[in-house]
């Protein structure tokens, strides 16, 4: 006859709190264990962003809230699940393969490949949050905003292609450690010039509306194929581009605060595929302490 | 079972478990043996029962149940498994014929109403072999004078006023079961 | 054979049948048998986890929920886009 060797709950418990579905296995209840991880890593944020990313932008926020909250439940529901079946489990006799050995294994595949892997997954493919910390983008854009970045984006099999007036995020061509982001104006094969204060693109000037004033600035309205956007020019910024073509597999990028902004016009354009993202919601805004309520949720267009 | 016993048990002494053997043994060898087990597998499922009580000794908290719960939970399952590991190897066919287990031998010559008596006692074991395990079990609970109907209840995990019903009713299944019997003679 | 008045049983006989009746017997010596089965048992393991084991736990447990709460939140995890 077997060894008997009860399930101590603790254990089964703290199992599954550093590893959701570990104290089932520890259980003995394998289909179980694996139901809960496979809840806990694939179903709930992967499957849930991709549904995110085809509906409004609006939603992208609080169904991410809604990922955290399923999350904590599955987790909690693995660990309950744990305590109690291991509670009731007073003539158990551990399986072949229940050994420390087998224990190690699965425990370091979830944490060296499986977990840090979907996260990566996660980040590169569908969604990641940037922090702005320049006034570049400005008025579209403050300083202290945090956004969700649309990653599947600008690549094969991928939910949107790059369109012209996109608020961008790619590699700085001139530091390729960093990340900038700025709007995309003009594609390849695109006539671009600027000219007192107006951006002409294959002709078209994509000013549209008055200019208003404000300050020392001018604040003038722009739009382009699917954007509608605000952009400001010091009152006194005269300089102009003449008119050039966006080569093949480029893009001409602008800051929305033309006479503040590290951009095309001085780095040249960028490389289409250095373009990893699309900037679709801000999540947080907070600025020398202040919190700009307003902004959190603030869809970009 | 008086706790002193019952600690000295969970802490490993050895004596005081073989008092609970002793205490124990004839009820559960009665539950058994209505459990339609022959003799020699109820041997050995009595002779397991008391082993992996003996081996699980420290989860038994005599606080939060009696002993003679906790022993008869254990026969229960080992019961029913064998009789359930039996029940998919045979074919339902050979319910009638009683070879779920070798009727205990009849004792030779006795006077006639003796005879009798142990005929019907055959005829009743071989009613019992129609019955489900479960009701079996429940029955077999019922008739051992150490258990109350709330202990039994917990035993076999249903409401305490479900225990009444169903043995009324596996007793009336028992009691059609024989007297249908009886025609075939 | 057929005896009428014992064609059927009522249910007070059944009742007293059941409780008179005893299919199986105890062998000579069962107690002692099962202590002898008892004695002879293997070392049982303490049912206690050991301390190691809870050491690993500890251990690998803190770099462990770091990893959860890093997919958890991975869309939330913020680089900077200058």
């Amino acid at each position: 006859m077997y060894q008997i060797k009860p399930r101590h709950p603790l254990m089964a418990a703290l199992m599954s709190t550093i590893l959701p579905g570990f104290g089932q296995l520890y259980n003995g209840t394998v289909n179980r264990g694996l139901l809960v991880f496979m809840a806990f890593t694939l179903v709930v944020i992967p499957l849930v962003l991709w549904v995110a990313l085809y509906l409004p932008t609006q939603l992208t926020l609080p169904l991410l809230i809604l990922t955290i909250i399923i999350n904590v439940c599955i987790w909690l529901y693995g660990i309950i699940d744990a305590w109690k079946t291991a509670k009731k489990s007073s003539h158990y006799t551990p399986k072949n393969w229940q050994i420390p050995g087998v224990y190690l294994m699965v425990f370091l595949a979830a944490m060296l490949f499986f977990i840090p892997g979907i996260s990566q997954f996660i980040r590169s493919n569908q969604v990641e949050s940037f922090y702005i910390p320049s006034a570049s983008m400005q008025p579209t854009l403050l300083k202290g905003d945090v956004l969700f970045a649309n990653k599947s984006y600008n690549c094969p099999n991928c939910l949107k292609d790059v369109k012209r007036g996109d608020i961008a995020i790619f590699v700085y061509p001139n530091n390729r450690t960093q990340n900038f982001i700025k709007r995309i104006i003009a594609l390849p094969g695109d006539r671009v010039s600027i000219r007192e204060q107006q951006i002409f693109v294959n002709g078209k000037s994509l000013k549209s509306g008055d200019t208003q004033q404000r300050d020392n600035m001018n604040i003038i309205n722009e739009k382009t194929d699917n954007a509608q956007y605000q952009v400001q020019w010091s009152a006194d910024d005269k300089a102009a581009v003449e008119e050039f073509v966006v080569p093949n597999g480029e893009a001409f990028v602008l800051g929305d605060n033309r006479s503040n902004s590290n951009d095309s016009r001085f780095f040249g354009t960028v490389p289409l595929r250095d373009v990893v993202g699309k900037a679709s919601q801000i999540w947080w805004s907070r600025y020398e302490g202040e919190f700009r309520w307003k902004r959190f949720g603030l869809v970009l267009k | 079972m008086n706790n002193a016993i019952l600690n000295r048990i969970r802490q490993g002494d050895k004596p005081a478990f073989s008092m609970l053997v002793e205490r124990f043994q004839q009820p559960l060898f009665g539950y058994l043996g209505k459990m339609g087990l022959s003799q020699a597998v109820a041997e050995e499922i009595a002779q397991e029962t008391f082993i992996r009580a003996w081996q699980a000794r420290e989860q038994f908290d005599p606080e939060r149940a009696q002993i003679s719960t906790w022993l008869f939970t254990i026969a229960r399952r080992l019961a029913i498994n064998e009789l359930q590991r039996v029940a998919h190897r045979h074919e339902r066919a050979s319910k009638h014929d009683g070879s779920d287990g070798d009727y205990p031998d009849e004792k030779q010559a006795q006077p006639s109403a003796q005879l009798e008596q142990s005929q019907l006692q055959r005829r009743l074991y071989q009613a019992l072999q129609a019955l489900h395990p479960d009701d079996r079990s429940l029955l077999a609970l019922a008739y051992l004078k150490e258990l109350e109907y709330s202990a039994i209840a917990e035993i076999e995990a249903i409401p305490v006023g479900t225990v009444k019903s169903r043995l009324y009713r596996i007793r009336q299944q028992l009691k059609s079961t024989l007297n249908a019997g009886e025609a075939h003679e | 054979m057929n005896k009428k008045n014992q064609t059927t049983i009522t249910d007070d006989e059944l009742d007293t049948l059941l409780q008179q009746t005893s299919f199986a017997q105890v062998p000579d010596r069962f107690e002692q048998h099962v202590m002898m089965k008892i004695d002879a048992l293997p070392e049982t393991h303490s049912s206690q986890p050991t301390w190691w084991q809870w050491l690993a736990l500890v251990g690998g447990g803190i770099p462990a929920l770091m990893q959860i709460a890093g997919l958890v939140f991975s869309a939330w995890n913020i680089a900077n886009a200058g």
